[in-house]
């Protein structure tokens, strides 16, 4: 190396390897700041455009997962329901309690079970009373039947156990019909997963779209400059040092991004929360699509951030690498 | 300082830019590469700052064989080398301090220190009073200065210079030449290609003239004038 008066350099003059190192990044992210804030519309419409991008399937996560918890709370083990026939129906049924798989057997008169029609319709007020007496006239007395509502142990809740224990309960005498309450909640969870499977697919496809952008962004900066890159590399600029501006480009698009995507999902949970409740009130269920969860808007920003660093890394280092002076 | 030993460079087309060149120039002089266009003085220059490689000989700077540096050594090099261009490549949209500070940024100098030798490289080309602007609202002169500002803030042990007087007249050349005069005499090696031989004729320092790559006359003077 040319041993020129500043081959042997003090400390007091200049940095160590570590503190040059942060020095450069400071330069390089300030740069890269100052750059686009002289481009306000332009950068503010790349932020808008990642963050629709983003916001979709950070959307369509959140139902999901709502949804998947509103399941999960109603009570994994579905019950059976067996009707019953004929005299003496209540001691048979609580002596199914013996049975392996049963944990508990609740047995439920037809007059209880009248009673629990007209409250669950709305029937049971003052007015709506005699209404609903006067449909029931048609009938010849109590047109319900007897249930046993029996609940499998927690250990014979899979299906095709508690398929088989219907189909026990159905051997029974005065067993009029079972009816297991499996199919929807089945129907349920596989739509859950579908929707699951949907939302990592939109995902990455959208993900993919994020790197496509903030790459060809990054690969007409790189184009834009390339006589700045020529001169800082003969003056002695290492190729990592002409790529650091880029690399905070595409960061800083990819983390707006994120910011935008976070907004756009507060403001949609916002407008559609409502009547999304409402909707859901209908089907008489308590579901919220609620508020910013801070893990998804914590993966929006730190992901947006990595995706666009990642693209500029991809495009830029290997287009840096060629521009030789 | 700079040794060259039976270089030869052949571009992929075929030309021959340089053959077999031996030169050597020692520690603090200051020598004029002079030659028509397309004798091979951009080549040298382009090999002296590790532009392209011989395709056979040996290129020393500074005990540093440039054929044999690995590619990731080349921007420290670089670093200890001054260069000037004729379009004096400077950045547009930076400020003539921001220009010159490029060196001392990329070498990881101190703040304080990077201000201080900035305001001393733009003192010694009579710059200092507008170390605000930005290139463009300067002369031809002026930035040809700012160039030489930023090849020398770092006091590199090599200057080298490709045609620097080409845009100017004869008055702003003979300032330029006598910066690089001055530098020469706190211990650089200056090499300065130019078709100028008028100006260098006036000078006396040592002039290397080539002809198709090769050296026509090497020719050390003793004394300005002539």
């Amino acid at each position: 190396m040319a041993p020129g008066p500043e081959a042997t350099v003090d400390a007091r003059v200049r940095l160590s390897g570590p503190a040059t190192w942060l020095l450069h990044h400071k330069l390089a992210c300030s740069a890269t700041l100052a750059r686009l804030g002289s481009e306000r519309i332009s950068t503010l419409l790349v932020m808008l455009t990642i963050g629709i991008a983003l916001v979709l399937p950070g959307l369509l996560y959140v139902a999901v997962e709502r949804l998947a918890e509103v399941t999960e709370r109603w009570d994994g083990t579905p019950r059976i329901n067996v009707f019953l026939t004929g005299e003496g129906g209540a001691e048979r049924a609580l002596s199914w309690g013996a049975m392996a798989d049963v944990a508990d057997v609740v047995y439920q008169s037809p007059e209880a079970s009248l009673e629990e029609l007209l409250a669950a319709t709305g029937f049971g007020g003052a007015g709506f009373g005699a209404a609903m007496e006067g449909v029931l006239a048609g009938f010849e007395g109590n047109p319900l039947p007897a249930v046993a509502i029996v609940t499998p142990t927690p250990a014979a809740a899979a299906p095709a156990r508690i398929r088989a224990l219907a189909a026990q309960l159905q051997a029974e005498p005065g067993v009029e019909g079972v009816q297991v309450d499996l199919e929807w909640l089945q129907r349920l969870k596989a739509g859950l997963a579908l929707m699951e499977r949907l939302t990592w697919g939109l995902g990455m496809l959208l993900a993919a779209a994020v790197v496509l952008v903030v790459g060809s962004l990054t690969r007409m900066a790189v184009t834009q400059r390339e006589d700045e890159i020529r001169v800082l590399k003969l003056v002695g600029g290492s190729d990592g040092f002409v790529l650091r501006p880029f690399l905070y480009l595409g960061l800083i698009f990819g983390f707006a991004g994120g910011l935008a995507a976070v907004l756009l999902l507060a403001l949609a949970l916002a407008f559609i929360g409502v009547p999304v409740a409402e909707l859901a009130r209908s089907y008489g269920s308590d579901f919220r699509l609620g508020g910013m969860p801070w893990a998804v808007a914590l993966v929006l920003l730190g992901g947006g951030g990595l995706l666009g660093w990642l693209a500029a890394m991809l495009t830029a280092r290997r287009q840096l690498a060629a521009i030789e002076p | 300082m700079i040794e060259l030993i039976g270089v030869s460079k052949r571009f992929e087309n075929g030309r021959e830019a340089l053959s077999n060149l031996s030169l050597s120039l020692p520690k603090g002089s200051l020598t004029f590469l002079t030659g028509h266009s397309g004798a091979g003085k951009s080549t040298l220059l382009k090999l002296l700052l590790r532009m392209e490689l011989p395709t056979r000989g040996q290129v020393m700077v500074g005990g540093a064989n440039l054929a044999q540096m690995p590619r990731r050594a080349v921007p420290r090099y670089r670093q200890r080398i001054g260069v000037v261009f004729q379009d004096h490549m400077l950045l547009p949209d930076r400020s003539v301090f921001d220009n010159v500070a490029i060196p001392l940024v990329i070498g990881g100098y101190r703040e304080a220190d990077r201000a201080r030798r900035v305001r001393a490289a733009l003192t010694r080309v009579g710059l200092l009073d507008k170390e605000k602007q930005l290139p463009t609202q300067l002369s031809a002169g002026e930035q040809q200065r700012v160039g030489i500002a930023r090849a020398v803030v770092n006091r590199p042990a090599v200057l080298l210079a490709d045609e620097p007087t080409g845009n100017l007249d004869p008055e702003l050349s003979r300032e330029v030449m006598g910066l690089f005069h001055l530098f020469q005499q706190v211990g650089v090696t200056v090499l300065i290609a130019t078709h100028d031989l008028e100006l260098v004729g006036s000078f006396g320092d040592r002039v290397v003239e080539l002809a198709d790559g090769r050296l026509k006359a090497a020719e050390a003077s003793d004394g300005p004038g002539s």
